[in-house]
């Protein structure tokens, strides 16, 4: 029976329903009686059912010392709370939050605030005996100047009796960053900005020459707003005094270097050494060591001893996060965790460059052995030498005015400015090439971004408004400018981004005639130039810049340049390429295309492939099929469109999971299919749209940032699907297509009305207008096509020489003229002169571009509209 | 007023209509005060069924007698309590051990002086054996009432309700007991 199962010292007894108030009878009575008449009871009952009787009498006994008199849930919970009430110095401790390692972490508050704001105290375990006052002062001192938003405030701290010492810290709310990535189940790049981050708060220590020396995600917390706290600066060397080496032993294992473990001295490679390890956590949800015995020497030993695994050899991972651990993203990782300190990242600074590298898709530095990397060993072996030098020099530059002799004084300003000058045209270029290039990010990471380049304009600003004119100086403030156009061309206004790289184009330009042999300036003025032509929506005067970066690309070819640079400047005959196919010059368009691919081909060959070069040999070729497609060569386009996605496969070997790559697969793979559309090879055409959209809406979802382009792509696809349908005469089908085109289409145009999102609406209602025809409905048919004409006229008043725009806007007088013929019938003065402006506006169309298949066809005939 | 106590002991009051309504406007008004609490106060049964009681009587709660709501009040802040210590237990240790509420929740509580689970599930038992008592009880503790209140509620005398409790609490009182010897 229930009743009795959890009594394991009552004798078995089978109380039921029935019993039970038998023996509520019994206990009434026997509680309104004398304990006399109780014995005699409890006698009687034991003859007849011992049982009910043993039963009757621990209810008795329990009645007889009753606790639960006072087991009312509020009284119990305030008595606890009176009863416990502890305190540290000013503070009154209200919860424990947690204990661990170094000591138990209490909510609190200030028993003098009347606000009772929240802090965490946290009282040490070990009392600091060893612990000099003067020592515990000067940390407090030192401690409490980090001011940092992802490291968590020191506000006070002292010692109480007997001797425990407390801190109390800003409260966070968080929980710690390992569990914060597995529950939000965050992306692979949303975790490394997490962790950049954490890098940034240690490395602000380290410039204040503070260590941490306990990191691990316990002291990582994640907030309600996402930012990263970072707890228990400094503790551990409070923990021991300075002189001792028990700090060593006193972090959490698991995540201590290869020095702690040995009590050798310490350094900010210690700390690099543990953000490796919390790194590793962080991505895989495990430890880069598994230990056959988990003690502490267990542990010491595998540290020490063994290599730390591979990201993808950790356990418990879905293939997709395998995918995402790229070979960089391991060598990063493997370099933070290197053995000897030497070997790491000499600081989180560094740490942290290289993970903003990979995010951006730039070269990693702990991928190769270039001279970077041992220019950081250097520092690394050379820190202490490298540290002090620094030191000397400012304490030289803040004292020289003063202490030095008057007839030396004028002698030496002029040094002091140029070295001015020259320290803040280095820390503007150290800005500089921090910032990652065109890339796709967050919109606060643009803000940030656009807030270091206003900080290296200052800086640049600032030396020039001293009269110094030095070719090193304007080259800076073109690269500030080269960059800010990226930003405005990528997220701010196209007229922005122009005003930028003219400006980039004038700086370089005045640079390079000083120094003919830099190479680089050269090619930067030849990055300006090309930029400076994609953006400009005139595509006549984009041609002209762009022609003026070839003739560059031509020149430098000339000279010895390293592979960066050749990359750089092979990219010129591509831009040429784009605008070429803008303004309809198919013929012109595939050499240049094929001109760059040779180019990347011979520095694949020479320096190495990269799945960056694999890319734009796929986006050359994939353009190239899309020209030739147009100028009606299928044969070759489908060469063409093979090998682009030949090269997008060896670039996606090269950097498994790389949107941009897949994403390019996908346009290529719906490229492919129009172009056996076209061939009516209709079933093969199918087959390719269907795994390009089954790609697109895998994509869907994991990137904000970038739903409008994909959105963009999955319109284009339902086009696609459209003209395919159409083509088989699958009137309804191709309606539906076009329909879900047109709603995927619309956020997108709404939102951003350029040449290409213009194109695409342009497009989809012409197709959508020519359906309606067909079926009769000419009244639907002229909304759509007027529609189509409006969105042709708008993009060609942004970019005049649109070669696609006209011939989607030919197409659309054409349908408003059929439309009209409908309506008003064939003799009409309205459909005679809607005929008329068709006429006209395939001339320009004709003029625009005599290779198209489309104005082929209407010279031919006469009429395209049978041909779409 | 006729009061149907058989509506008013668990689990037949959270199936009733309104519950769930009730369930969660103690919910929220018991997470406010949780969340107060380091302020000085404390967390007051009594004072969350009364608030929730005031709430729902005028949002027009269907029951038209303030006793049954309370009384309904009392349930629901059973459940909660329930809930909350399950939640608390299955975060704590993976699920398995019975974990008490207020050692986690009682400002730094050091022992548990009473084990919500322990007594849900006793009271659970009693149920079976006594309707009546476990009602009492549960009104007692999770409710607040007193024992004047719960003689209103169920439409009984103060005597009786008196004598209900004082048996049950022996009864609860030595179940807890093994309860807590077994555990260690």
């Amino acid at each position: 029976m229930r009743g009795s199962s959890a009594s394991s010292k009552a004798p078995e007894i089978n109380v039921n329903r029935t019993n039970y108030q038998f023996l509520k009878q019994l206990f009434q009575t026997a509680v309104e009686s004398s304990p006399e008449d109780r014995d005699r009871l409890l006698k009687e009952l034991s003859a007849s059912s011992p049982e009910l009787a043993s039963e009757l009498e621990s209810l008795l006994a329990e009645h007889e010392h009753s606790e639960l008199q006072t087991l009312v849930f509020s009284e119990v919970a305030a008595e606890t709370l009176e009863s416990q009430r502890e305190t540290a110095g000013p503070y009154i401790l209200t919860r424990e939050l947690g204990c661990g390692g170094s000591g138990r972490v209490f909510l609190a508050y200030r028993s003098d605030d009347q606000f009772r704001r929240h802090v965490a105290v946290k009282l040490l375990r070990s009392p600091l005996t060893m612990v000099a006052d003067e020592f515990f002062l000067a940390e407090r001192a030192a401690l409490s100047q980090l001011q940092h938003p992802n490291i968590a405030t020191l506000i006070d701290w002292g010692v109480m009796p007997p001797g425990t010492p407390w801190l109390a810290t800003e409260f966070i709310d968080g929980i710690p960053v390992d569990r914060f990535c597995q529950e939000r189940n965050l992306t692979v790049a949303a975790r490394l900005q997490l962790f950049r981050q954490l890098c940034e708060a240690v490395a602000y220590a380290h410039r204040h020459l503070i260590l941490h020396l306990d990191l691990k995600p316990d002291n990582i917390l994640v907030d309600p707003s996402g930012q990263i706290k970072l707890l228990d600066f400094g503790i551990s060397r409070l923990k021991t005094a300075p002189a001792t080496s028990e700090a060593n032993t006193a972090c959490t294992p698991s995540y201590a270097s290869p020095e702690q473990i040995r009590q050798l001295p310490l350094s900010t490679a210690s700390d690099v050494y543990s953000l490796g390890v919390v790194l590793f956590r962080m991505l895989t949800g495990s430890l880069p060591y598994c230990p056959s015995h988990a003690d502490a020497g267990g542990w010491a030993r595998v540290v020490l001893n063994e290599p730390a695994r591979r990201l993808r050899d950790a356990p418990e991972l879905k293939r997709e996060q395998k995918r995402a651990f790229t070979y960089e993203l391991e060598a990063i990782v493997a370099r933070a965790l290197a053995k000897d300190p030497a070997d790491r990242y000499a600081t989180a600074e560094e740490l942290n460059a290289d993970v903003s590298r990979l995010l951006h898709r730039r070269p990693v530095h702990a991928a190769g052995n270039n001279r970077s990397y041992r220019f950081g060993k250097f520092v690394s072996r050379n820190r202490t030498a490298v540290l002090s030098a620094a030191l000397a020099f400012l304490s030289l530059s803040i004292g020289t005015g003063v202490a030095l002799w008057k007839a030396h004084a004028a002698a030496l300003e002029a040094k002091v400015e140029q070295r001015r000058v020259e320290q803040l045209t280095r820390v503007a270029h150290q800005l500089l090439s921090d910032l990652p290039g065109m890339v796709r990010s967050a919109p606060d990471e643009v803000a940030t971004r656009k807030a270091l380049l206003a900080t290296a304009l200052a800086h640049l600003d600032e030396v020039q408004r001293d009269g110094v004119r030095t070719p090193g100086l304007q080259r800076e403030l073109g690269l500030a400018y080269l960059r800010l156009g990226d930003l405005d061309g990528e997220f701010g206004t196209t007229a922005a981004a122009l005003a930028s790289y003219r400006k980039a184009v004038a700086y370089f330009s005045a640079a390079w005639p000083a120094a003919p042999r830099d190479v680089e300036v050269g090619s930067l003025l030849m990055e300006a130039y090309g930029h400076l032509g994609r953006v400009e929506p005139d595509l006549g005067a984009g041609a002209i810049a762009l022609q003026e970066a070839v003739r560059l690309a031509k020149q430098l070819e000339a000279t010895p340049l390293n592979g960066q640079q050749r990359e750089r400047v092979a990219a010129a005959y591509f831009w040429l390429g784009e605008n070429e196919h803008g303004r309809g010059d198919l013929a012109a368009e595939v050499p240049n295309y094929l001109t760059y691919v040779a180019n990347l081909q011979n520095i694949i060959k020479r320096y190495g492939a990269t799945w960056r070069l694999y890319y734009e040999v796929g986006l050359s070729y994939e353009r190239a099929a899309i020209a030739l497609r147009n100028a009606g060569q299928y044969a070759e386009a489908l060469r063409y469109a093979n090998l682009a996605d030949a090269s997008f496969h060896q670039a996606l070997e090269r950097y498994p999971g790389n949107r941009d790559v897949v994403d390019e697969i996908a346009s290529n793979l719906q490229s492919t299919a129009d172009i056996l559309r076209r061939e009516r090879r209709y079933a093969q055409s199918h087959s390719y749209l269907q795994r390009s959209q089954i790609i697109l809406v895998g994509l869907a979802g994991k990137d904000p940032a970038a739903e409008g382009e994909l959105n963009l792509d999955l319109s284009w696809n339902y086009v696609t699907v459209g003209d395919l349908a159409f083509d088989e005469r699958k009137w309804q089908s191709a309606l539906q297509a076009y329909q879900r085109a047109r709603s995927l289409c619309q956020a997108i145009v709404n939102k951003d009305p350029n040449r290409w999102t213009l194109y695409a609406w342009a497009k989809i209602h012409n197709r959508l207008g020519i359906l309606e025809l067909r079926r009769g409905d000419a009244n639907s048919a002229e909304n759509d096509f007027t529609k189509a004409q409006q969105a042709a006229q708008t993009g060609i008043l942004e970019s005049p020489l649109n070669a696609q725009l006209k011939v989607q806007l030919a197409t659309a007088s054409e349908g408003l003229a059929a439309s009209q013929r409908e309506i008003a019938g064939a003799d009409s003065v309205a459909a005679q002169a809607a005929g008329e402006r068709a006429k006209a506006d395939w001339n320009a169309a004709a003029a625009a571009c005599r290779q198209c298949v489309e104005v082929k066809e209407y010279v031919r005939s006469g009429s395209a509209l049978d041909t779409l | 007023m006729v009061f149907e106590v058989d509506t008013c002991v668990m689990p037949d009051t959270a199936n009733s209509e309104g519950f769930p309504e009730l369930y969660r406007e103690l919910r929220a008004i018991a997470a406010r005060h949780l969340r107060n609490r380091s302020r000085g106060n404390t967390l007051q049964p009594t004072a969350l069924v009364h608030e929730a009681y005031l709430k729902i009587s005028r949002a027009g709660f269907a029951a038209n007698d303030a006793m049954h709501l309370l009384c309904a009040a009392s349930a629901a802040m059973r459940q909660i309590l329930v809930d909350h210590a399950r939640f608390r237990a299955r975060q704590k240790h993976g699920g398995g051990r019975i974990h008490s509420l207020l050692a986690e929740d009682s400002e730094l509580g050091v022992a548990p002086a009473v084990d919500v689970l322990f007594v849900h599930q006793a009271l659970t038992r009693l149920a079976e054996l006594d309707t009546r008592q476990a009602k009492i009880v549960e009104l007692k503790f999770f409710g607040g009432l007193t024992s004047q209140e719960i003689a209103a509620a169920l439409n009984l005398s103060t005597k009786t309700v008196q004598r209900d409790w004082e048996m049950a609490r022996a009864w609860l009182q030595r179940e807890l007991k093994s309860a807590r010897d077994q555990c260690e």
